[in-house]
């Protein structure tokens, strides 16, 4: 897979940590590692001491979008999961990193002030919080997202479903719609899947060329210095005489 | 540190120590554990004395505890074995093993392992999860699936095994060596533990192994030069094992096997199987000089591969077999009854004499040695092709043994019924399925 940073924007609690992680989750299935980037990181580590002013909000974007950009140049799949409010600054990022996903978490603020577990909608509205995104400050809807996930309309099944489309459908993870299935692998498929269930096709997948790879692997032996090598290791512990 | 979104089910840590004996992990009156941390973890119940497979060798009965089968299924019936057809020797490895492992078999079902350092799993494959092979792994690249990790692992300094050569003259370097290897490996476990996502989760040490083999007198004499180093060694183990089963406890859906592949015990005498046979008549070669099985003559009825197994060298199986299928029967029982009398000492040497067809069957069973001995404790039986006696001592001063290997569960309610090494893979899945 080549690097990408799949960019995550919404209102507070919309969803984008969720869904970052399931993403996550999922790479990691299919054998991708993934770099997960979230506010509470960020603000921890790599702007500690900036505010909520949109100033600062900018400068924390600027600085995530920049190690972003590190990370997808050396080829490294990056979740980001920010409210990233302003659209100019989202725009910056996009310019800088270049292989950038952009996923609008589209979700109504009733939605997620009933989301908010921590009450930080609840404080804004009473004064308490400052500069809070959907309550104090505003949010600058993406004009061209990649694409658009309606957090309180899909299930999380759904959402990550279309990330994961839209991912393979720009090229970022390989799909297997232009590879020939041959027809003894075709044939061969249908035996070991009879009388078997898998929870779904690429777990199936990773079986059968898990299977493959070790049919395959059995036709090599060990060359004469391997050989050699093992002789001696086991003659070492007395396991050969 | 983000956390893992685990859901749903039990996940199973394992932790495996090659060759640790029912008796070390228990102790007794006399000698305490040798691992009180992993003793206190199990409470009595859910500590038991396993039967390893026979024989009793890592690859054999590791392969037997990934697959749940004897030899007769999974193909495995020691480190060597011949090229069919031929005297040549060969060195079966993982690419030869016939069964599934549990960890193919969790991956059809969406469950992912991360099996760090099981013998008998060299050369790595793609599995689902991660696995780094254990003994007789060569070249770590090759050891290593995925291929992520192994830059990590170089930077790391982590190495497959000890040069157990070491342990014949180099006895402290030996040690250090044994804990060096076992503090990389503990740090790599952990930044697994973290960084994978996992269902079971295998983490084995064989220095057990190795040191038991050079060392085993240590352990035995408490007056020893090295009784102490021996125990620290062991100490290590237990803290190793200690921070897995705290954190498998911190997580709270963690349920716990520790194994052992075989037991250990003080070697009395080690045979030489081949030269008990030419002794009576049974191997013969074509002229005393030559070297090797592959001048064997075609006079020869017999002969043995290490550790304990014989064959009937059978026309028709072998170039220069000489048995006929009719005089098969009578050459075997001609042999069995040779070492079932056979002493040491004016004390047996073999505890029992199996047929081939006592220990297995399966699409493999047409590979199996015709019988394989069961040694009597203390007695080291090998196949000593280029010896020049039946019976002597080595450097060796500990030995496999086939009925005091052990496992401890975190759910003694499910132990019951896993008596031998066979068993095991069944309890993984009734401990995922808790």
């Amino acid at each position: 897979m080549k690097g990408v940073t799949v960019w995550f924007t919404g209102l507070p609690c919309s969803g984008k940590t969720t869904l970052a992680l399931k993403l996550s989750a999922e790479l990691k299935r299919r054998g991708i590692i993934s770099e997960d980037l979230d506010g509470d990181v960020t603000r921890k580590y790599l702007s500690k001491g900036l505010g909520f002013s949109k100033e600062d909000r900018d400068e924390n974007i600027r600085r995530v979008g920049f190690v972003c950009s590190l990370l997808t140049k050396h080829g490294a799949v990056t979740t980001a999961a920010f409210v990233s409010p302003y659209r100019s600054i989202r725009e910056e990022n996009r310019k800088l990193i270049g292989n950038y996903v952009e996923v609008y978490v589209k979700c109504s603020l009733e939605k997620c002030m009933e989301r908010d577990v921590k009450g930080m909608y609840r404080k804004a509205m009473a004064g308490e919080i400052k500069n809070f995104t959907g309550v104090s400050d505003p949010f600058e809807e993406p004009e061209h997202p990649e694409l658009v996930v309606e957090s309180d309309k899909e299930t999380e099944a759904e959402s990550l479903k279309k990330i994961l489309g839209k991912l393979e459908e720009l090229g970022y993870l390989g799909g297997s719609r232009d590879i020939a299935i041959p027809d003894y692998l075709r044939r061969d498929l249908v035996r070991i899947m009879a009388g078997q269930s898998f929870p779904d096709l690429p777990t199936f997948v990773t079986h059968i060329l898990s299977q493959y790879a070790a049919q395959n692997s059995a036709a090599g032996d060990l060359s004469q210095s391997e050989e050699d090598a093992v002789r001696e290791k086991l003659r070492k512990l007395g396991y050969i005489s | 540190m983000r956390t893992r979104s685990r859901q749903g089910g039990k996940k199973v840590l394992i932790i495996g120590l090659d060759g640790v004996s029912y008796g070390m992990i228990a102790g007794s009156a006399k000698r305490p554990s040798l691992l009180p941390r992993l003793r206190e973890f199990f409470a009595a119940e859910a500590l038991a004395p396993l039967a390893a497979s026979i024989p009793e060798i890592s690859a054999v009965s590791w392969s037997s505890f990934m697959t749940g089968t004897q030899a007769g299924e999974h193909g495995i019936y020691g480190f060597v074995d011949l090229v069919p057809g031929s005297y040549q020797y060969r060195f079966p490895d993982f690419r030869d093993l016939k069964a599934e492992p549990f960890f193919d078999e969790l991956g059809a079902r969406g469950l992912r392992s991360v099996i760090i350092n099981l013998p008998a799993t060299y050369p790595a494959r793609p599995i689902p999860g991660v696995l780094i092979s254990g003994f007789v792994a060569l070249d770590l690249e090759k050891a290593v699936y995925p291929a992520r990790y192994l830059p990590w692992l170089r930077q790391a300094g982590y190495q497959i095994d000890v040069d157990a050569g070491k342990g014949r003259e180099r006895q402290a370097e030996f040690l250090a060596d044994l804990h060096c290897a076992l503090k990389v490996r503990r740090q790599v476990a952990a930044m697994l533990w973290e960084r994978e996502q996992w269902d079971v989760f295998m983490f084995t040490v064989t220095g057990t192994d190795r040191l038991q083999h050079f060392l085993y007198d240590a352990y035995a004499d408490p007056g020893h030069a090295l009784h102490g180093e021996f125990a620290a060694f062991f100490q290590e183990v237990d803290q190793a094992a200690a921070s897995l089963l705290e954190r498998a406890e911190a997580m709270g859906n963690v349920e716990v096997i520790a194994l052992s592949d075989h037991g250990f015990g003080p070697i009395r005498s080690e045979v030489y199987l081949n030269q008990v046979l030419a002794k009576n008549g049974f191997f013969v070669r074509e002229n005393s000089d030559a070297k090797g099985l592959t001048a064997i003559s075609p006079r020869a009825k017999a002969f043995a591969l290490d550790p304990s197994r014989l064959y009937v060298h059978r026309q028709g199986k072998y170039p220069r077999g000489g048995v006929s299928a009719g005089d098969y029967e009578r050459v075997r029982s001609e042999l069995g009854q040779l070492f079932a009398g056979y002493e040491v000492g004016s004390s047996k040497a073999v505890r029992r004499v199996f047929l081939k067809e006592e220990l297995y069957s399966g699409s493999q069973a047409a590979h199996a040695p015709d019988l394989v001995l069961l040694s009597a404790p203390g007695i080291d039986l090998k196949g000593g092709m280029e010896k020049e006696c039946q019976s002597g001592t080595s450097h060796f001063t500990g030995m496999h043994r086939q009925d005091n290997a052990f496992i401890g569960c975190s759910r003694p309610d499910l132990l019951g019924g896993t008596a031998t090494i066979f068993d095991v893979k069944k309890l993984i899945y009734r401990l995922l399925a808790t």
